[in-house]
């Protein structure tokens, strides 16, 4: 899967989303949830606002630095045995994966869930190459036997799925007898792939944070098939967006820490894996061979961009559990790997606004996802900065610029907007009866789809004001009446 | 006291008497309200869709308007008092405007957050009898920080029950021009918010920003639902 | 393949960055900015060892779905069997009769091998020398799977192990349950401790183990329908045995 995941318009995946009654339902259950389990597990850290601040911090003094961090980083990895390549395209990252993978002549590989690798549309050349890719991870799992569905969240890729539809699924692609129960399900997966990690040649994981210092690859995982892909198979890629990484062991601890507790409200998850290089010659299970491919894929242009903040990002989701847009139209509807605040933010910058040009205006601006980023990005200022870039170079629609053009000019002329304003109050309350327009009025018409109009008050209040006379309080209070909608 | 009176384009056109109240409430408060006739609108429709360049004239003129006395600017509407803090902002290239932005930015307040942090009120004398859910606007608490002024002042309503409801702090839906560019979306955010309020069954709708209350009363309207919409300056301006 | 070799396409990569950040390459270390706060240390600061340790008893029970036994090093041969024991008992998953334990000198000076392996329990001690296949076909088919934690982390609930010869990867990841065994001394506040002693280490121009894993509880996920299914691909079970005069 690459980054963009549909050929169907916004309009009409939202259209599709929104029908998906139990999507729909289930996003809205998770979000509470995951919204709740944030908020109590920031509350029982304590001193949360101090945290973000630090892992903004943290990850702003990376990215500065970013060419100094990533050396330092390929240097250790080497010195500890570990091979570097550094992909300036998402080609170049999986044209170096299939040399391996030839070279080794691998018939299997098992895949921990990673983002990047989506992005840069791994699993189609493993699989070109005639080799078995096996996505472990449940979620992912669910999604790669279900034909390779695309995912809804980038924590929690088959949200949008229920049981019973996994169970469908299952039942249909690998022959699985069982009930509709999660653990059932959890388990008869367990068994069914167990066989595929001490089988498989390679083991392919993303990368949480690398560690500069010591030229370490951290993974933060739950289900254990992270674990069992960098210790079973002979060789370990692990692939990593070129600012995934922190200066030392002493970062890693507050941006995992604040990964952990965004992510899925706890302390820790059930596994947070630091892997150095290969494995050490005295040792007899962990790969023999470690690779890191370190891929730009863009990444570059956005951090010499307005945009640079995004990269910031530690990919907890917390932005996606809290917006009230993708509680809506769910993860599909974004047409990318990457969904809600981050993925509207992330995938114009990533994969273009010709085919992402839709999700920066598919948000309200409430700015609830500023509030919850664990790295403080300001996603809903980078949001209009995309509206910016797009209004100025031309991408918004023609009718729209005109109609930007002729408020800003009145807007500008105060003696014009005022006649304006005195005339549109009347224009207004003669136009509008009970909620409606007595005539077409072109955009309106997706307000008025679902709700009503309000009534206008008939006369400006700059008329109103200008020809007052000084009255008391009172009287203003009986004048200006109690009617409401 | 002497303020400025920033009306916003909403209040002028179509809801002039919140406005009035607005005024009448401030005038209670002591303040000879003045209103600078060369204001227009602080431009979030233009800039929030992305037209920011061709929005600088009217900020500019904006500021200008706001330039003729050094009194305090109150305005009814937490999202247009947020815009026009964040002018600064959008004319840091041209610093001599900045900086004449800043002092305009620093001088305007939103009325709850004049009301309770500058005059250092909340006891208004307003009588109310009744329940009401209170819609905190997204850009009250999340961009202007005011969270507690609104809640103090209605507090002291008597006879006024606040009900909290489910999501409470959730966007309504509105957004400025997302509630027409993105109407189906906006449409179930706002369909959600009348859900959870239906299930307290209010009497009253009460908020601080116009345009908040005309889109969750729209579809209050459209729903045949009997919940009275009052902006803030409404309420504590009732007796 | 020399340093060199193994290291690809890294110039002109780097070269880009220090372009797009409009600057020249930075090759000095940068001044690392000191923390602006210390709330990471604040956490638990200044609890004794019983504090700790039954914060972290309680944690492990109550959020992780895992057991915990505080007991002596004298006591230990003996609930260890017990535990042991009661998993093989459990018949409702697969797994045969066999606990690997690891070699690990901090761990077989305490157990008596003979009183593990009684009422059909039946024990091998990891060994490295033994190569892959051998280790990973007992450890793959193993109950349970014993081994010593380097630290605990009471906030979280966390057994921190550092892979070495004498304790494999897969002996807490292949058996159906874990044991971790850790000394009350090796307790601390939280994660910041921990990584602040392979900070330490690297500091010291140490290398890191190459697996260094910090362990909360069984493997689990939430991944339908977000309900929370304890066992996965990693242990469905775990149990710490926490040793209360060490």
């Amino acid at each position: 899967m690459s980054m963009k995941t549909s050929h169907a318009t916004f309009k009409e995946r939202i259209d599709i989303q929104m029908q998906d009654g139990y999507m729909r339902q289930s996003v809205a259950n998770a979000q509470e949830r995951m919204f709740s389990n944030r908020a109590k597990a920031a509350d029982a850290l304590g001193n949360w606002e101090q945290w973000r601040e630090m892992g903004k911090e943290i990850r702003q003094h990376v990215l500065e630095n970013l060419d100094y961090y990533l050396e330092q980083l390929s240097d250790k990895v080497v010195e500890n045995g570990g091979h570097v390549f550094f992909a300036r395209t998402a080609e170049e990252a999986a044209g170096y994966i299939e040399g391996i993978i030839k070279e080794k002549k691998a018939k299997k590989i098992v895949k921990s869930k990673s983002m990047v690798t989506e992005e840069i549309d791994l699993n189609k050349a493993i699989i070109a190459l005639g080799c078995e890719v096996i996505e472990t991870d449940l979620g992912e799992y669910i999604l790669q036997v279900d034909d390779c569905d695309p995912p809804s969240h980038i924590v929690v890729p088959a949200l949008h799925k229920n049981r019973t539809q996994i169970r469908d699924i299952f039942k249909e692609k690998v022959d699985y007898q069982g009930t509709n129960d999660p653990e059932e399900m959890t388990r008869f997966v367990r068994q069914h792939i167990r066989h595929d990690f001490l089988e498989a040649d390679i083991g392919i994981t993303g990368c949480n944070f690398a560690v500069a210092e010591t030229g370490t690859v951290s993974l933060v995982t739950n289900e254990g098939n992270a674990r069992l892909a960098t210790s079973l198979p002979k060789t370990h890629i692990a692939v990593m967006g070129m600012e995934r990484l922190v200066p030392t062991f002493e970062e890693l601890d507050i941006v995992v820490s604040l990964l952990c507790r965004s992510a899925v409200g706890l302390p820790l998850t059930g596994y947070v894996t630091a892997l150095t290089g290969p494995r050490e010659g005295d040792q007899c299970d962990g790969p023999e061979e470690f690779h890191l491919v370190i891929v730009d894929n863009g990444r570059s242009t956005i951090l010499g961009s307005e945009f640079k903040d995004i990269l910031r990002c530690i990919r907890c989701a917390a932005c996606v559990n809290t917006c009230p847009a993708y509680r809506h139209i769910g993860g599909q509807s974004y047409g990318s790997i990457y969904s809600g605040p981050v993925g509207a933010v992330l995938s114009p910058l990533l994969g273009g606004y010709e085919d992402f040009k839709e999700l920066p205006y598919a948000c309200s601006l409430c700015q609830s996802c500023n509030d919850v980023c664990p790295v403080k990005i300001p996603l809903s200022d980078l949001l209009l900065k995309h509206r910016k870039v797009m209004a100025e170079s031309k991408l918004t629609p023609l009718g729209e610029r005109a109609a930007a053009r002729a408020f800003n000019y009145v807007n500008a002329r105060p003696a014009l907007w005022s006649k304006t304003v005195k005339v549109g109050a009347k224009v207004a309350n003669a136009a509008i009866k009970d909620g409606k327009m007595l005539f077409n009025a072109g955009p309106l018409k997706d307000w008025t789809d679902s709700r009503d109009l309000p009534q206008p008050d008939g006369e400006s209040f700059r008329s109103w004001f200008k020809n007052r006379k000084q009255t008391t309080v009172e009287q203003q209070k009986n004048e200006a009446g109690d009617r409401h909608d | 006291m002497k303020v400025n009176f920033f009306v916003t384009c909403l209040c002028d056109t179509v809801k002039a008497n919140v406005a009035k109240r607005t005024v009448a409430l401030l005038e209670q408060l002591g303040c000879d309200v003045m209103f600078p006739e060369a204001q227009s609108c602080c431009g979030q429709p233009s800039v929030n869709s992305g037209y920011v360049e061709s929005s600088k004239p009217a900020m500019k003129s904006f500021i200008r308007a706001f330039e003729c006395n050094d009194y305090p600017i109150v305005t009814p509407a937490g999202s247009c008092a947020a815009m026009v803090k964040a002018y600064p902002e959008y004319l840091k290239n041209e610093p001599e405007w900045a900086k004449r932005a800043q002092a305009v930015a620093d001088r305007l307040f939103e009325l709850t957050q004049f009301v309770v942090r500058e005059l250092g009120v909340v006891q208004l004398g307003a009588k109310l009898v009744g329940t009401a859910v209170y819609h905190p606007s997204c850009s009250l608490i999340r961009k202007l920080g005011v969270r507690d002024e609104p809640l103090s002042l209605l507090a002291e309503v008597e006879g006024l029950t606040l009900l909290p409801i489910e999501n409470q702090e959730t966007c309504c839906g509105f957004g400025g021009t997302f509630s027409v560019k993105m109407g189906e979306i906006s449409g179930e955010m706002v369909k959600e918010k009348v859900r959870h309020m239906s299930e307290v069954t209010p009497d009253y709708l009460i908020g601080a920003d116009i345009s908040c209350l005309m889109n969750i009363g729209g579809r209050l309207h459209r729903e045949g639902k009997v919940i009275k919409v009052m902006h803030i300056a409404e309420v504590l301006t009732s007796c | 393949m020399t340093n060199q070799e193994r290291l690809q396409h890294r110039t002109a990569f780097l070269d880009n960055i220090a372009k797009v950040l409009d600057r020249p390459r930075r090759t000095q270390a940068p001044v690392r900015p000191a923390f602006k706060y210390r709330c990471h240390q604040e956490v638990m600061a200044g609890w004794s060892p019983d504090q700790l340790r039954d914060h972290l008893v309680d944690y492990t029970k109550n959020a992780l779905g895992a057991e915990a036994i505080v007991t002596t090093k004298a006591k230990l041969s003996q609930v260890l069997f017990e535990v042991c024991h009661a998993y093989q008992q459990n018949k409702s998953f697969n797994g045969g009769n066999d606990v690997v334990l690891s070699a690990d000198v901090r761990l077989l000076a305490d157990v008596d091998i003979n009183q593990l392996t009684q009422a059909g329990l039946s024990s091998y001690v990891w060994d490295s020398s033994l190569g892959y296949d051998a280790n990973i076909r007992v450890c793959e088919r193993a109950k349970v799977g014993v081994v010593f934690a380097e630290q605990a982390l009471a906030e979280s609930g966390t057994m921190v192990l550092y892979s070495q010869a004498v304790q494999g990867r897969a002996i807490s990841l292949l058996p159906e349950a874990s044991v971790f065994v850790v000394p009350k001394s090796a307790i601390m506040p939280r994660l910041t401790q921990a990584t602040a002693l392979l900070s330490e280490k690297a500091k010291a121009g140490e290398r890191m183990p190459s697996c260094i894993n910090f362990i909360s509880g069984p493997s689990s996920t939430a991944d339908i329908e977000l309900i929370k299914v304890v066992g996965v691909h990693g242990p469905i079970f775990a149990t710490y045995i926490i040793l209360d005069d060490q």
